[in-house]
């Protein structure tokens, strides 16, 4: 990490002299784009740099300028209705939407982050051709620049549409939305009719430190997230362990068989078997029903209904989602472990249950340790079971509005967001989601062995 | 140095192009000088704006919105406006936004939405603080407001401001099975859930953990929520000696075995295979209902329920669907104009004649099509007995914690030893706001 900035450290000094050691051309560039290309003779690299130029300084005249204005202040005129006599109807005054200006402002500093680069770039090659001609070499022309953008510099032209897609698709909307997370954009601030307004870090205080009923919400919520992802990878991992030993074993035949029917519940889409299970587990469903009929209970088991009872039920439900998965890729491990390992345990008289524990775990653990991680943390923010199976429910009155007792936090940023509209606090809880999903893999995944000792195993 | 001088000249050029174009830079559009108010009503005499002249044909474009079922009537409706206003040369484009998803997608991007849709009057306090309805003043409101009755204005009205005209009136009451239950027995909860209809079949069904029905019980006690009159959003009165009542009656009602919680649709199953002798449900079931029970469908008003020896009359939320109109539409006065005749008499007989859509102007219901229809029948029957429903914004913090309340009564997490500490959560909740 020290060295990365040295490094960069370096190389802007580097620049700064060459700057400083250039002519008057190369000076003046830095205020009008692209003179140093055309002094040179790169007269259409020079005039493209001019018109970016031009082109940036006509935007923040016209809207780049009151973008960034309006970003401070989020509006300032709230909408309004006066009633016009000689019409007998209201004028409507359009007053300022504080959510297009938010948008337009984060458009505003990504247009002006990419001219800033842009300017660099019109620098340094302003730099480059004032070498090259005093150096007495060769000055590339613009059809030069262009096949080598096929050659040497094709990496550049093949990331180009990529990098610009990410950049306008996920990057801007990302920063749009985390700006959100600041602001007070709830359902009672909702435009045109009301304005919305910085709040700096109100949300995260009322999340996650004040007495008020967000807050304890959110610990609740966030303690059944990590007891959920941590029972649901291991029932899922041991469980398909445990599978795909059995199968794995020498008395069983029909091997392949056994794989097909268990990988058979990967075909149905997961969420149509949780709504089915959903109506199964009803008070009145299917399992309830049965279990009557047979005469093991009297009254309706609250399989959904409970709280405690929902929480195990969803845990359950996913391991027979989950399971298949975990068996097939243990399977594939399983059967990369020379077998001399087994025999030599055997001939040392070991337990079954000692050669799992001493050799195939270990090594299994090893192997998946990168999966497992993955897994857990994709189970924190395993949408599907929660919502389809229990809905997030049961509801309660010690929760903040809609959140329920099997709610993980990505199901309540779901009802923040569609249910109730409160986009500036599910903005917060998706910041938060994402500063524990990133600390948690990198410390574990920094600390496992699979990280410090690639190479060895044993 | 000859290119030099070359390229000079035409960087100059370019540069004394780019000087003359900033004269031609917008000029930042002024606005008008207000104060930073809510919006706010404002009477004195602005300037004028122009009347549009009868004489002259105006090409008006209005966009509008209903479900999938009712595109056709809508259709029809809106060239029958057409034809009664040959000053407007009218184009409509129409999509399917029905309902239910009207107010998300009004909220979701104003600019593209229609210039008249139907929504729930319901959301009427979310959508005025958002900005979103456009109020409707034009002379034809007052043709509105005395062809619908009482409730159906109070509904769609807000600061005396109507701000949608009536379509439909949205709310729910009590289908029976004839073949288990007589016209004695379903005046009242008791008199239900007292007969033994038999092995497997169940008396009564009400869902008490949605928060649309479960108001009919506080409301049955008189109870207020936000005040008396649904503004005043700091007060609920659910809580008191009353709702404890009411409270306690629930946890009973729920543990009673002739009662059936609608979870998932389950009440609505059993009704229709003949094995729930009577569901509270609306107009939306009725065509299904209808179906599945033939001669034994039965459609009726409230029952009441028996706490301490006196009858009360359950009260549902009195909502209606109303056509209303976006604030930033172009054409103010044409599209109040299409919201006004599209819920008048005539479009509301076409379109109960086409999807049986029960209408809300009083004259209506003696009108022999639709006095035969049961569900219709009971629908404006219980608006006798129907509570306005509340018209502050805080009315949108109600609907959760009420769920919450009711589900915690069906699960048993709720009991006698704890129901006052709910029922205060609960009105917590009802009353407070998170932040300004």
């Amino acid at each position: 990490m020290k060295k990365k900035l040295i490094h960069v450290g370096e190389s802007f000094t580097g620049c700064m002299r060459q700057y400083t050691g250039g002519n008057i051309f190369v000076k003046l560039s830095a205020i009008l784009m692209g003179i140093a290309n055309i002094r040179y003779g790169q007269i259409v690299k020079g005039i493209g740099y001019l018109c970016l130029q031009i082109a940036f300084i006509t935007y923040m005249v016209s809207t780049g300028a009151a973008s960034l204005v309006n970003l401070d202040t989020l509006g300032t005129h709230k909408q309004e209705m006066i009633l016009n006599e000689e019409t007998k109807i209201f004028d409507v005054i359009q007053g300022d939407n504080s959510m297009r200006m938010l948008l337009s402002g984060v458009v505003a500093m990504f247009v002006i982050a990419f001219f800033v680069l842009v300017w660099i770039s019109s620098i340094k090659s302003g730099i480059q051709v004032f070498h090259l001609s005093r150096d007495n070499k060769k000055i590339p022309r613009i059809t030069d620049d262009i096949v080598s953008l096929f050659d040497s510099n094709i990496h550049r032209m093949m990331l180009f549409i990529p990098l610009a897609g990410l950049l306008v698709f996920t990057v801007v909307p990302l920063i749009y939305m985390i700006l959100m997370a600041f602001t007070n954009y709830d359902v009672n601030h909702q435009p045109p009719g009301n304005l919305f307004e910085w709040i700096g870090l109100n949300n995260f205080k009322l999340l996650l430190m004040s007495k008020d009923i967000l807050a304890k919400t959110f610990w609740p919520v966030l303690g059944w997230t990590i007891v959920w992802a941590f029972f649901a990878t291991f029932t899922n991992y041991v469980g398909g362990m445990l599978l795909a030993i059995l199968i794995n074993n020498k008395g069983i035949r029909f091997k392949k068989v056994w794989r097909t029917i268990f990988v058979l519940t990967i075909a149905i889409p997961s969420f149509v078997g949780l709504l089915v299970l959903r109506t199964m587990l009803n008070k009145a469903g299917s399992i309830n029903i049965l279990l009557q009929n047979m005469g093991f209970i009297t009254k309706a088991l609250p399989f959904l209904t409970n709280a405690t009872w929902a929480r195990v039920s969803v845990i359950i439900v996913n391991m027979w989602i989950g399971i298949p998965f975990t068996m097939l890729i243990t399977t594939g491990i399983l059967t990369n472990i020379p077998a001399d390992l087994y025999e030599s345990a055997k001939i040392d008289g070991a337990s079954a249950f000692k050669t799992f524990l001493r050799i195939t775990f270990p090594y299994m653990f090893y192997v998946t340790t990168p999966y497992l991680i993955h897994n857990f943390i994709s189970n924190v923010n395993n949408f599907n079971p929660i919502y389809f199976l229990t809905n997030g429910g049961p509801e309660t009155l010690d929760y903040f509005k809609g959140a329920g007792k099997t709610d993980l936090l990505v199901t309540w940023l779901y009802k923040l967001t569609s249910d109730s509209k409160d986009y500036s606090y599910a903005a917060a809880i998706g910041i938060i989601i994402f500063i524990i999903s990133a600390s948690l893999s990198l410390i574990i995944y920094t600390r496992s062995g699979a990280y410090k000792d690639e190479e060895g195993f044993q | 140095m000859k290119k030099f001088k070359k390229s000079l000249a035409v960087v100059l050029t370019l540069a004394m192009v780019v000087a003359s174009m900033t004269g031609c830079k917008k000029d930042k559009v002024e606005n008008v000088d207000t104060k930073d108010t809510d919006t706010t009503v404002v009477t004195p005499g602005a300037e004028s704006t122009p009347v549009p002249e009868k004489v002259v044909v105006q090409d008006v474009t209005l966009k509008v919105w209903a479900s999938e079922e009712e595109q056709e009537v809508m259709t029809a409706n809106c060239e029958a406006f057409a034809v009664a206003h040959p000053e407007y040369n009218l184009t409509f484009e129409y999509a399917v936004i029905g309902n239910a998803e009207a107010c998300d997608e009004l909220k979701k991007d104003l600019e593209i939405a229609a210039d008249v849709f139907v929504y729930p009057s319901a959301a009427i306090p979310e959508l005025k603080a958002a900005g979103i309805l456009y109020p409707i003043t034009i002379e034809d409101a007052e043709v509105v407001k005395q062809s619908n009755g009482a409730g159906a204005i109070t509904a769609c009205t807000s600061d005396d401001l109507l701000y949608g005209v009536p379509q439909s009136p949205n709310s729910w009451f009590m289908y029976y099975n004839k073949s288990l239950f007589t016209q004695d027995d379903i005046k009242s909860v008791e008199a239900m859930l007292a007969k033994d209809l038999g092995d497997g079949v169940s008396n009564f069904s009400c869902k008490i953990s949605d928060s649309w029905f479960m108001s009919a019980y506080f409301y049955a006690l008189g109870g207020t929520l936000y005040g008396t009159d649904g503004t005043d959003p700091t007060s609920c009165s659910w809580n008191d000696a009353n709702g404890l009542t009411v409270g306690n009656y629930l946890i009973n009602l729920s543990k009673n075995i002739k009662y059936v919680e609608d979870i998932d649709g389950i009440a609505s199953s059993l009704f229709k295979e003949g094995k729930l002798g009577a569901v509270c449900s609306g107009t939306w079931s009725a065509v299904d209902f209808k179906a599945a029970l033939g001669d034994n469908y039965g459609a009726t008003v409230l029952p009441t329920i028996n706490v301490e020896g006196t009858d009360y009359q359950l009260s549902n939320f009195a909502d209606f669907r109303a056509f209303g109109v976006k604030s930033n539409t172009a054409y103010p006065i044409p599209a109040q104009q299409l919201a006004c005749f599209l819920g008048n008499e005539q479009s509301q007989l076409a379109t109960y004649v086409d999807q049986g859509i029960a209408p809300s102007v009083s004259s209506l219901a003696q009108n022999e099509i639709v006095a035969a229809d049961l569900a219709v029948t009971a629908l404006l029957q219980q608006s006798n007995y129907s509570t306005p429903q509340p018209s502050t914004p805080q009315l949108s913090e109600y609907w959760n914690p009420a769920i919450a309340f009711g589900t915690g009564i069906i699960n048993g997490d709720i009991t006698e030893a704890n129901l006052q500490e709910s029922l205060d959560a609960m009105v917590k909740s009802f009353t407070t706001k998170l932040v300004e």
